[in-house]
């Protein structure tokens, strides 16, 4: 059973992440009210959503997975010994519950603020998105950290690294900001198009994919680093699991596939003027984040190359389908979002 | 023929916004060498004039390019070739740990690039330009919005551009004197 449930974390924390990223991005979006974000928020929005279906998905794990996927729940050493005040099943489950609650409450409440505007008028309700949204970001940061640190990290025996949280919180942005650039080559091409001249979307979208992606590589280089020089031997673990067996083709592969080949395409103003060439990028990004998941989750919680199992497939594709329609779902249910594009060009625009 | 004398005609706009449609109007009938002088960045603007120039972005990623080159070929050259030394039995060519210089190196030449080249291809440093002398020009760095077509624009006539700045609402209509 330890081949599924490996399996399963992987597809789940991968679908998991393009849901915190919306959330992430909503939160960061209601400090800035940048054009970009006006004009995407449906999707932020939708991601978001997705996060109650998330929950009730990582209860097959809590139920049958716990003693397959986490060494620590067998104890053994005294470092787990030592460890246990922490990671011990009960505070386990309400941790993760804590997460949840937070997540879920965050996003509904923001998203209900919004329809409320929408339908009463009254602006003075953006102001409260802002000032939930301060506070709740910090929180966000740190409840990504310690949620993966749970139930990531934490399929190492006695594993650490302290930039692992960060690590998640970039990636999870990327990944969000490359299905909005998706979702804006959907727009641009079915609703009435917007003049990029005066609404540089693409542009600003793209920018961001660059941005994330430079930070991305910033922080897979600075863990690896950090490791490599100090060479101890509980730190190195992670890094020689992954250094053979076809891990090590994998990890150069999303050196260059998730850093210089998206770094490079997206250093030209014309591939981020172009909401055509943009999503492109941004598939490609989305594939490589696919990789990325697989790298980071699967040497830890099974043994052998890195083939894909026929239940590595069948896990991803199921909850990528139920992800899909509940994002889909809310999409089409989402506040439009012409309003405030529109006024975004009113106000003085310092996007 | 005077046109020669002149450096072109200016109008002053009341707002970004009166500028940015000015300066679009102008590109639809056809003026080419034209400039825009504003208190703050104008989004759009650039893209209004068609002033993009490609030839800085370049020279900076080249610059970029050279400074990754540079920062990793000296360390290299170092730590490889000239003085070898073993580092706690790590091989001479520890390719991560030249990284972080790579880095620091290819932002300082981009950078370089970036503020030198500007200067270069803006012909700074420059005590003087003509529309320095356009009546008002100071309220550019503080509430005027000024566009001007130059006099060697294919399509320049003084009554026609002048005409065609009032007729695009502009507060000051004024002819820069070379």
């Amino acid at each position: 059973m330890t081949g599924f449930f490996g399996s399963y974390l992987f597809a789940w924390i991968f679908w998991l992440s393009l849901s915190l990223g919306c959330l992430g991005l909503l939160l960061l979006h209601q400090l800035f009210r940048a054009a970009w974000g006006r004009a995407v928020l449906p999707v932020l929005e939708a991601g978001a959503r997705s996060l109650p279906i998330m929950a009730v998905l990582f209860l097959p794990i809590l139920i049958w997975g716990m003693g397959d996927l986490y060494p620590w729940v067998h104890g053994g050493d005294a470092i787990d010994a030592h460890r246990a005040p922490y990671l011990n099943m009960p505070f386990f489950l309400i941790r993760a519950a804590f997460y949840f609650i937070f997540w879920v409450g965050v996003s509904s409440y923001l998203i209900g603020l919004r329809r409320r505007e929408r339908l009463t008028g009254d602006v003075s309700l953006a102001q409260r998105r802002t000032n939930v949204s301060a506070p709740s970001l910090v929180l966000f940061v740190l409840t990504v950290t310690f949620a993966m640190t749970d139930w990531v990290m934490s399929t190492e025996h006695h594993w650490f690294s302290t930039i692992y949280g960060v690590w998640f919180v970039t990636g999870q942005a990327l990944s969000a900001v490359a299905i909005a650039a998706l979702w804006w080559r959907k727009r641009q091409e079915t609703a009435a198009p917007m003049q990029e001249a005066d609404f540089p979307i693409s542009r600003d979208l793209g920018n961001l994919l660059l941005a994330f992606t430079m930070m991305w590589a910033y922080i897979s280089l600075s863990q690896f680093l950090i490791i490599w020089s100090a060479n101890l031997p509980e730190e190195t673990t992670f890094y020689l699991r992954r250094s053979g067996h076809g891990w090590d083709v994998a990890g150069a592969l999303l050196i260059v596939g998730q850093f210089m080949i998206p770094f490079l395409a997206l250093l030209s103003g014309k591939t981020k003027r172009s909401p055509v060439m943009l999503s492109r990028v941004a598939g490609w990004i989305l594939a490589m984040r696919v990789l990325d998941i697989y790298w980071i989750v699967m040497p830890s919680v099974r043994e052998g190359g890195v083939l894909p199992a026929a239940t590595d497939v069948l896990t991803f594709a199921g909850i990528g389908i139920i992800w899909l329609v509940g994002f889909v779902r809310a999409l089409r249910g989402a506040l439009p979002d012409e309003a405030d594009v529109a006024t975004a060009a009113e106000a003085p625009s310092h996007a | 023929m005077s046109a020669a004398t002149v450096h072109g005609i200016i109008a002053r706009y009341e707002s970004a916004d009166a500028l940015l449609s000015a300066a679009r109007q102008a590109r639809q009938r056809g003026y080419r060498r034209m400039d825009a002088f504003s208190p703050m960045p104008v989004h759009g603007l650039s893209e209004a004039l068609d002033a993009e120039d490609f030839r800085l972005p370049w020279l900076v990623f080249l610059c970029g390019v050279a400074g990754a080159a540079l920062g990793y070929g000296l360390q290299y050259f170092v730590s490889v070739v000239d003085y070898p030394l073993n580092i706690g039995g790590r091989p001479f060519h520890s390719w991560p740990s030249f990284i972080p210089v790579t880095f620091e190196t290819t932002v300082l030449l981009a950078a370089f690039g970036a503020v030198f080249g500007m200067f270069a291809m803006n012909g700074l440093p420059r005590p003087h330009h003509p529309v320095f002398g356009a009546p008002g020009f100071d309220r550019a760095s503080s509430d005027g919005f000024f566009l001007c077509v130059e006099a060697t624009d294919p399509k320049f006539d003084r009554e026609e551009v002048k005409r065609f700045f009032a007729d695009t609402g502009a507060v000051d209509v004024a002819e820069v004197d070379e």
